[in-house]
Formats: C-alpha cells, sequence, structure tokens
C-alpha cells in the first residue's frame, strides 16, 4: 500500500469514529420543494430567462432560426476588429460549421494550447440554460475548454428549448452536462467589487457576454 | 504566515480592537460595506424567497447535517469516483502535510533545475495551511489570481473577509501598490486598476507549471468539486497549467449534485447579494482523451487541520458553515473592529467560535479537552454583544450566539476569565437567593448614587462617574444613572391593593 | 387570569418608572398586577458570562416564585428572553426542572407582546379609553437585540406608532446592536462605545429628542453615553412612553441634561384615568 493509499484511509478511520461520536440528528435529507422558484408551467420561459440574464448584466438579442447567421455576424462585427482571432468551441458540428463560415479567416487554429489568450472572441453554443437565474450552462462536452471564459468577449447561442425552468432540473434532469471534465454555470460577464465595492466588468473572464436566443 | 492571520499566541484581540476603533478609515470601508451587503442580502431574499426564506434556511441546514453525520460513508463514496474520473486523492491530517503532498506533486512535475509557478484561485483553506509560504519557501513562485487576494499578496497585507478580502483596503493604497509593485502608471480608478491587474496575469496563467484552488463543495455521487467565483479565475487556473491540486476541508462534502441547489441558491445571495455567482464551476476529473485544455492531472488534498475532531465534538454544526460571510456583514463588532482584530483567516462571529475550536482540534494531547482552544484565543468568546444578528443572517441556521456562550463557560472552567468578574457574579447570584439582601443591595446601588452622584436637573436620578472593579470599563465612556427616588416597591405598596 | 409583574433586578435599581409605566398600562388595559416580592435576579448575567450552574440556581427560583400565575409580564425585552430561550437548555430534557421552566417560559411574556399577542390589543384603540395627551416630543424607537429570539424585533415601534398617535419617527438601521451586550459593555469598552455612538447618531439624524429603548440595560448604556456627551436625550422604555402618551403619567421635562430646574417627578399622574379596571 502506498502512503497515499494509508493516509487516505487513515482519513476516513478518523471519520468513521468522530462521526459515532456524536448522536446522528438528520437521518433524511429533507425535500427539497421549497428551493424551486421557477416551474414548468411558467408561461414563458425564453421571456423569463431574456430578463433575467439581462438583469444579471448579460445582453440579449432575440432571433428566430432564419436570423442567426445574421445576428451572429453583427455581434462579430461589433465586438471584434476585422482580424481579432474567433474561437468557436461546439458541441453542434451544425452550428460550428456555420459559426466557423461566418468567422472566417478570424478562426483560430485549433493546434495549442494557449489558442484562447490570443482570441478576441469566444462563440459557443451551450449545453442549456436556466430561466431562474438567467444562467448558461456550458461544459467540455465537444467544446474546447475555457472558450467561454478566456477570450473577453463570449457569444453565447442558446436555444429556446433547451431553457431549463430552474436551477433544480439541471441536477434532476437527464442533462449530460455534469458528466463532463469541467462544466461551468455563468450568470453574467465576469465581476469584481474588489476594490471599494464598485463593480468592475471583465476581470478575468469575459467583459461581455451576447446570448442570440433562437426561437 | 501572515501574523495578522496567524499572530503569536496567545493572542489578545484588545489592542487591534482599539486601534481598529480608532482608525477612521477602517470605520468607514468596513462600516459601509457591511451594512451595504447586509441590507442587499435582506432585499434579496425577500424578493426572491419572502415568507419561504426559513423553510429554505431549514432545509440547507438539515442537507449540510445530513452530510456531516454521513461524512464516513459520503467520503468513500467521494474518494471512489473521484478515482474514478481520473482524479488523485490525497489525505492530510495537518496544513504541514497538506502543504508537503502539494512539494511533492509539484517535485515530481519539475524539470531539471528550473523555477517552477503557480496560478491559486481564492480559497480559504491555503490561507489556513500556509500553502504560499510553503510554495514561496520551495521557490514556486505562486500568484494569488483574486484581485483582492492579489492586491493583498503584493502588500503582503492578510485577508480580512471570507468574501471580499480587501474590505479594509481604498483605491488609493492599491493605487500605490500597483505602481510600486507592478510599475502602473498612477491611477484611482477601479476599472483602470482592474485591467492593469488583468494584463499583468493573463501572462502568468500561460506560463504557469501548477494550478491551486479551494473547493466550496464535494459532490460524492460525482467525485467532483464545485468552485463559485465572480471573476472567472478559477476556471483559468484550473484550464491552462497542466497539473492542478484541488484543496479542500473534508467538510465540503454533499452527497452529490442532487443536494446542491439549496445552497447555490444561498450561497451567493447571502454572501453578496447575487442569484448565483457569475461562475459555478463543476471540476470532474482531468482533461479526457482527446480534450483541447484542462489539467494532464487532478489532485484534490482532502484537509483534516481540526475539522475531524470538531465533527467528533459537539461543535459539530459549524462545520455546517459554507463560508458566505453573511455572519460577518451582520455583525456589529466585526463592523468595528475589522477582520484582523480577530488574529484568524476566519474572523466575524463564525471565526470567534471556529478558530478555538480547531486550535483545540489540533492541540494533539490536548485535543480531546473541550475548550482547550481557548487558552490561546480567550477573547474571542466574549467579544460579542450578543446581539443574534449572526445566528439571523446565517444561511445554515448556526446558533453562534449559543456556541459563544458555551465557550464563556469553558474559559470560565479554565480559570481564562476575568477573576473579579467572576467574584462579583458569584456574590449576585448569592444575594440573589436571598431577597431581602439582595433588595438591601440594591437599595445600597441607590444610596451610594444618592451620596456620590451628580443630580440629573430634570427627574429623580443621579449620575454615577466612576464605578469601581469590574463596572469601571463602564464609567470609561459612559455615566451610570441610577434612580434614586421613591422605589418601585415603595412605590407599588403605597398604592395598595387596587 | 393572574399577572404577575417580573421587574427584573436591572430595572428596580436604574429604571423603577419603567416599571410604574408597565404597572400603569396592564392596569389601563384592565388587567390586575401582582408583584412577588421573593423575585431577584433571572441569572442572565451568569448564563452570559460562563455560569450557568449559577444561573441555573436562579431559573429554578424563578419557577418557583412564579409558579402561582397565569401570565408573567416584564418590561425588559432581554429577561424575557433568556426565560423563554435560554433556561431550557439549563436543564436536562424529561427533568423536572426543564418541565418546570419550560412551563415558565410559556407564560412569560415582553409587556408590548403581552398586549398584542396575549390580550389581542389593537393599539390604534388603546387611546380611546383614555384621555390622551397630544404627544410634543419627537420620540424614535431601538428594540433591544434579544427580542430577535422570541421574535418581536422591530414589533416595538409599530406599535408605538399606532398607540401614541404622536410623533414616532423612523430610526436608521435600527436592527444594528447598540452595544450594550451586558458584561461585553465593560469587556470591550471601546467597541461598545463606538457602536453606543454610532445608535445615538442616527437617533440625533431623526430629530427625536426622545429614544425608547427596549431594554433596561440598553437604555442605560444609551442614555449614559449621551449623559457624559452633553447631549440632550430622553431614554425612556416602551411601557413610559405608552402611559406618557395614554396620560396615565406626567412627560418628564426634556432638556439640556445639566441645565434648568427640576422636571416633574416620576410617578403617577394625579388623577389619571384608570380605565377599565377589571
Amino acid at each position: 500500500m502506498t502512503t497515499r493509499q494509508s493516509a487516505v484511509d487513515a482519513l476516513l478511520a478518523r471519520v468513521r469514529a468522530a462521526v459515532r461520536a456524536q448522536p446522528v440528528t438528520v437521518r433524511e435529507v429533507p425535500s427539497h420543494a421549497v428551493v424551486r422558484r421557477v416551474t414548468c408551467d411558467t408561461a414563458n420561459l425564453a421571456d423569463l430567462f431574456a430578463t433575467k440574464a439581462a438583469a444579471v448584466g448579460m445582453r440579449v438579442t432575440r432571433v428566430d432560426e432564419a436570423g442567426l447567421d445574421a445576428a451572429v455576424t453583427t455581434l462579430l462585427a461589433t465586438h471584434a476588429q476585422a482580424d481579432a482571432k474567433v474561437v468557436v468551441a461546439m458541441r453542434d458540428a451544425n452550428l460550428a460549421a456555420r459559426a466557423s463560415a461566418i468567422a472566417g479567416t478570424r478562426l483560430a487554429a485549433n493546434d495549442n494550447d494557449d489558442l484562447l489568450f490570443d482570441c478576441f472572441v469566444g462563440i459557443t453554443d451551450v449545453d442549456c440554460a436556466i430561466a431562474e437565474s438567467g444562467s448558461l450552462v456550458v461544459s467540455t462536452n465537444g467544446r474546447i475548454r475555457n472558450a467561454w471564459v478566456t477570450p473577453p468577449i463570449h457569444v453565447a447561442i442558446v436555444r429556446a428549448a433547451q431553457i431549463l425552468p430552474d436551477l433544480v432540473d439541471l441536477f434532476e434532469s437527464a442533462t449530460d452536462a455534469l458528466d463532463a471534465a469541467s462544466t461551468t454555470i455563468i450568470t453574467g460577464p465576469s465581476k469584481t467589487a474588489d476594490i471599494e465595492g464598485v463593480l468592475v466588468t471583465g476581470v478575468h473572464g469575459p467583459a461581455a457576454v451576447e446570448i442570440v436566443l433562437v426561437s | 504566515m501572515n501574523p495578522l492571520i496567524a499572530p503569536a499566541l496567545p493572542f489578545d484581540m484588545k489592542p487591534r480592537a482599539r486601534e481598529a476603533v480608532r482608525d477612521l478609515k477602517l470605520q468607514q470601508f468596513v462600516g459601509n460595506a457591511t451594512h451595504l451587503k447586509d441590507t442587499q442580502r435582506g432585499g434579496i431574499f425577500d424578493r426572491d424567497f419572502g415568507a419561504e426564506y426559513d423553510a429554505l434556511r431549514t432545509v440547507a441546514r438539515d442537507t449540510k447535517q445530513y452530510a456531516l453525520d454521513h461524512l464516513d460513508e459520503l467520503l468513500e463514496r467521494f474518494i471512489a469516483n473521484a478515482e474514478k474520473s481520473g482524479a488523485t486523492v490525497h489525505a492530510a491530517t495537518t496544513g504541514r502535510e497538506a502543504c508537503d503532498i502539494a512539494l511533492s506533486i509539484a517535485r515530481a512535475h519539475q524539470a531539471h533545475g528550473r523555477a517552477q509557478s503557480c496560478v491559486k484561485s481564492k480559497s480559504m483553506v491555503t490561507e489556513e495551511i500556509g500553502l504560499l509560504p510553503a510554495f514561496e519557501a520551495a521557490g514556486i513562485k505562486t500568484l494569488e489570481t483574486d484581485l483582492g487576494e492579489f492586491i493583498l499578496q503584493i502588500d503582503g497585507d492578510a485577508p480580512s473577509h471570507i468574501v471580499t478580502p480587501m474590505i479594509h483596503k481604498d483605491r488609493v493604497a492599491t493605487a500605490k501598490s500597483f505602481v510600486r509593485e507592478l510599475g502602473a502608471r498612477y491611477t484611482e480608478d477601479p476599472t483602470e486598476l482592474t485591467m492593469i491587474a488583468r494584463a499583468h496575469m493573463r501572462g502568468l496563467y500561460r506560463a504557469a507549471d501548477i494550478g491551486v484552488s479551494g473547493a466550496n463543495f464535494l459532490l460524492a455521487d460525482e467525485g467532483s468539486a464545485v468552485i463559485c467565483t465572480n471573476e472567472g479565475n478559477f476556471d483559468l487556473s484550473v484550464g491552462g497549467p497542466p497539473v492542478h491540486i484541488v484543496f479542500v476541508g473534508i467538510e465540503k462534502l454533499i452527497r452529490g449534485a442532487r443536494d446542491l441547489a439549496p445552497f447555490l441558491k444561498l450561497l451567493a445571495r447571502s454572501g453578496t447579494a447575487q442569484p448565483l455567482t457569475i461562475y459555478t464551476s463543476f471540476v470532474c476529473g482531468p482533461r479526457r482523451a482527446g480534450e483541447h485544455g484542462g489539467p494532464k492531472e487532478l489532485h484534490f488534498v482532502l484537509v483534516d487541520a481540526g475539522r475531524v475532531g470538531v465533527l467528533a465534538s459537539e461543535k459539530r454544526d459549524l462545520l455546517r458553515c459554507i463560508r458566505c460571510g453573511a455572519c460577518l456583514n451582520a455583525c456589529p463588532v466585526y463592523r468595528k473592529v475589522g477582520g484582523h482584530s480577530y488574529g484568524s483567516m476566519y474572523a466575524g462571529p463564525i471565526g470567534a467560535v471556529l478558530t478555538p475550536e480547531l486550535e483545540r482540534a489540533q492541540g494533539g494531547a490536548n485535543a480531546s479537552q473541550s475548550g482547550a482552544g481557548l487558552a490561546n484565543y480567550p477573547d474571542l468568546p466574549r467579544a460579542s454583544s450578543l446581539c443574534g444578528a449572526c445566528y439571523e443572517a446565517c444561511p445554515v441556521k448556526i446558533d453562534i450566539p449559543k456556541f459563544l456562550l458555551h465557550d464563556r463557560t469553558r474559559l470560565r472552567e479554565r480559570g481564562l476569565s476575568p477573576k473579579s468578574e467572576g467574584a462579583t457574579l458569584a456574590l449576585w447570584r448569592w444575594l440573589a437567593e436571598r431577597p431581602t439582601l439582595f433588595r438591601m443591595a440594591i437599595g445600597a446601588v441607590r444610596l451610594h448614587a444618592r451620596m456620590l452622584g451628580q443630580k440629573d436637573s430634570r427627574d429623580e436620578r443621579a449620575w454615577l462617574t466612576r464605578v469601581p472593579g469590574p463596572g469601571a470599563g463602564w464609567t470609561q465612556s459612559r455615566d451610570l444613572g441610577v434612580a434614586t427616588g421613591e422605589s418601585f416597591r415603595e412605590w407599588f405598596s403605597k398604592r395598595g391593593s387596587r | 387570569m393572574r399577572v404577575a409583574l417580573f421587574t427584573t433586578c436591572l430595572a428596580e435599581a436604574l429604571a423603577p418608572r419603567a416599571l410604574k409605566a408597565t404597572v400603569l398600562v396592564l392596569e389601563h388595559c384592565g388587567v390586575t398586577v401582582e408583584l412577588p416580592t421573593a423575585q431577584t435576579c433571572c441569572g442572565q448575567p451568569m448564563l452570559s458570562n460562563g455560569l450557568p450552574g449559577d444561573a441555573a440556581l436562579l431559573a429554578r427560583r424563578m419557577t418557583e416564585v412564579f409558579a402561582p400565575y397565569d401570565a408573567v409580564v416584564t418590561p425588559s425585552g432581554s429577561c424575557c428572553s433568556v426565560v423563554r430561550e435560554k433556561y431550557a437548555g439549563l436543564f436536562a430534557d424529561g427533568s423536572r426542572d426543564r418541565a418546570a421552566v419550560d412551563a415558565l417560559a410559556a407564560k412569560t411574556f415582553e409587556l408590548i407582546e403581552f398586549l398584542e399577542t396575549k390580550l389581542g390589543i389593537d393599539p390604534a384603540t388603546l387611546r380611546a379609553k383614555s384621555s390622551p395627551r397630544a404627544s410634543t416630543a419627537p420620540l424614535t424607537c431601538h428594540d433591544a437585540c434579544h427580542l430577535r429570539g422570541i421574535h418581536r424585533h422591530g414589533c416595538t415601534e409599530p406599535f408605538l406608532r399606532s398607540a401614541c398617535g404622536g410623533d414616532v419617527r423612523e430610526l436608521p438601521d435600527m436592527t444594528q446592536c447598540c452595544g450594550f451586550g451586558g458584561m461585553f459593555s465593560t469587556q470591550f469598552p471601546e467597541v461598545s462605545t463606538a457602536l453606543g455612538e454610532e445608535k445615538l447618531a442616527h437617533v440625533a439624524s431623526t430629530g427625536a429628542t426622545t429614544l425608547v429603548a427596549s431594554d433596561t440595560g440598553c437604555a442605560a448604556h444609551l442614555a449614559g453615553l449621551a449623559h457624559r456627551k452633553g447631549v440632550a436625550l430622553r431614554v425612556i422604555s416602551p411601557a413610559e412612553a405608552l402611559a406618557e402618551s395614554l396620560g396615565l403619567m406626567e412627560v418628564q421635562e426634556s432638556g439640556a441634561p445639566n441645565g434648568g430646574k427640576h422636571g416633574a417627578p416620576n410617578g403617577e399622574k394625579h388623577g389619571a384615568p384608570n380605565g377599565g379596571k377589571a
């Protein structure tokens, strides 16, 4: 047995003894019903999601399927200079091809670990989104890790059908989002208020999160 | 380690508290920030949970208590699942052991003779175990990436709040440090200062050999860790370097993602009045085959450092703490004395009970004696007006005042409380068992005031400007008004039965 | 219903007028008040300062002294919370003492709480039974932190606002502790004083010249601080505020703490209506 293994076993043994040293006060985890704020009965999850996402400082552009390419094109033109590098990190191969076509020559070559630091925009799809908090859920399932946090601009494409009512649903649904090596729930642009409580965005992650909501 | 949070023991809180009260800047920064956060916390819970807030806290309390009551099962499951995901799990009994584990991981990756560098995400447990000094001593250049922690690091300062570590500092101090340490041009604009730090750190992220972080939750079912940040620095710390080490106290375990929602909903609201932190990041094993980015090795260092002892004690409840900082923001004493007065990285009400308890549990032969840690922190249990604001603010309902009282009893038993005060209380109790004598004693106080006090022009009251014995602290800044006219009992009996 | 007044030792020594007012207000509400003369101290100082054994002795005394009564009423929010919240922890589950303190806890009330929840009095109708004075001096109200424990924190001001009908002003940051904290006030005098000064500054910002503080300790701390600083501020209990506004007590003269002639003495106003006495 390795030293590491024996230390782990010793910890387990001590924890076992410690647990038994006091009476068990809670034998069953209580119902979490009160935790849920939004149910699937909510009339328009897309509206709620858009409102909440805006409330935490993300920008939402609502389009139909036909308007998606144009919206992404506009956002790229708004945020990135013509030669600024773009990374596309999509699980949906079809969407990835469309976004790559839009990015054209600016598309970063996917060949080294720190390409992300050279990129100005990261375009991703999402595993799902959460209406209650206006959050995006992005994982490494089929995506380049951190494409949503390293470049200064994150463009996220969300389909209305991907919106879950509540955070609770992320943990209860059949989504494989949490099976990935890395999953991030994003609820706004990167921010800090460390200096005298003054809110500053873009401290490490993106200063702007642009959501293209496709219904 | 920084003496601000790891002072010489036994720790004397009073000089630091006195100094803090006189520091007008500190009063302003800490007072304003804590009041604001406390008010916002109330507001967001009213808005989002209304009358159900208390029920939500009860759910969180019981869910976390369940985890503690079954921590052995959960730990076993976590270890199995984390290893299944490809992570390596280590266990450390002491802070020193935890540092040594990290150092040996680092050494295993050291190319011949080359200096190593580390990017570190904010973590309380690494403060506790003194990881930074250990890394620096081993020549591993370590960067605190959380903006507040970074500013404290370059200033040789220490965090004074669990969530907002530089609550005691202002933009002017930051501006000066950036000129001095980074060669930046002088600016007091928080946005510009933030961008200077960002630019400085980007290159360091790219070059780092090791990433280090803490964790807010460990999920037994998934074998993964959950880390909450607003800046995104955890994601960058874990995404780039080839090795990542998560240091985590064993009390962070919960059953799994199925139990996570109440805590995530409470944590950010309680701490910073946000619905969720900007980034809630799950890390489950190292990068997988074919993946782009992420550490090739992921290590979990499970830290005891006294926690097992707390688990076994009557203070198990303290391990429910999710480090939201709400009790600090709500505490009138913290607002006045600031974090450094507590002589620990855990300041405020939770720190006042947790610090001596962790100290006790790490105390070797004395570890089993209740209250043994108090000899080194005798002021902490007394540094509270017992107002109960901390208990009211706590998202997992830790009854902090109850534990403060418990510790005051241990202090008294161990002879660590002022003797004169104990004698006064014993006399008071003795008199209180003898009603006639007790009334005479009250009469004597009133007589004393009538003879020696300064008469009030408005009513039948006299003001004492000096009180002897344990009461001397009172008249240091206050007079004592004593009613000298007809006593209540005289009045009541004179009126007769009505 | 036999109602006993729980005077508290601090009020007997420092604030007898608050006790007189409590009796007058209760009588105004039709309650006959009895005074168990053997009562002394509830044990809070011992309980809060590491002597639970001593506190338990006094807790047991309290159960005996108040055993004959159906309700126990006190003007002190803090002592009330000790009986209600803390006594149980002094004795083992299932013990006879535990049953006795539980029974005492169930019948012990802070004055305003008693009026509102036990007697079901609508504060707005209180004035109808008296010849209220038009209140002149603006007042503001600070609740004792220990009212949190009995879920009454923040309840005093709305009651007074409705009952007094006068100029009751909202105290900014009311929920922050005044810094008294029992022996905390002498162990950490600088911190205690700084908190008290902050409270007085908030009081001053309201323009109120009378502060109602719902615990004798908080009142003594804030009044003592104001007196030392030469600040003209009356600090009274909720019972006094009620008794004065209902015309049951003379209003004390307010003014500079050390100037002017003697104000009206403590005590009952002559010929005050003793309305509704049972």
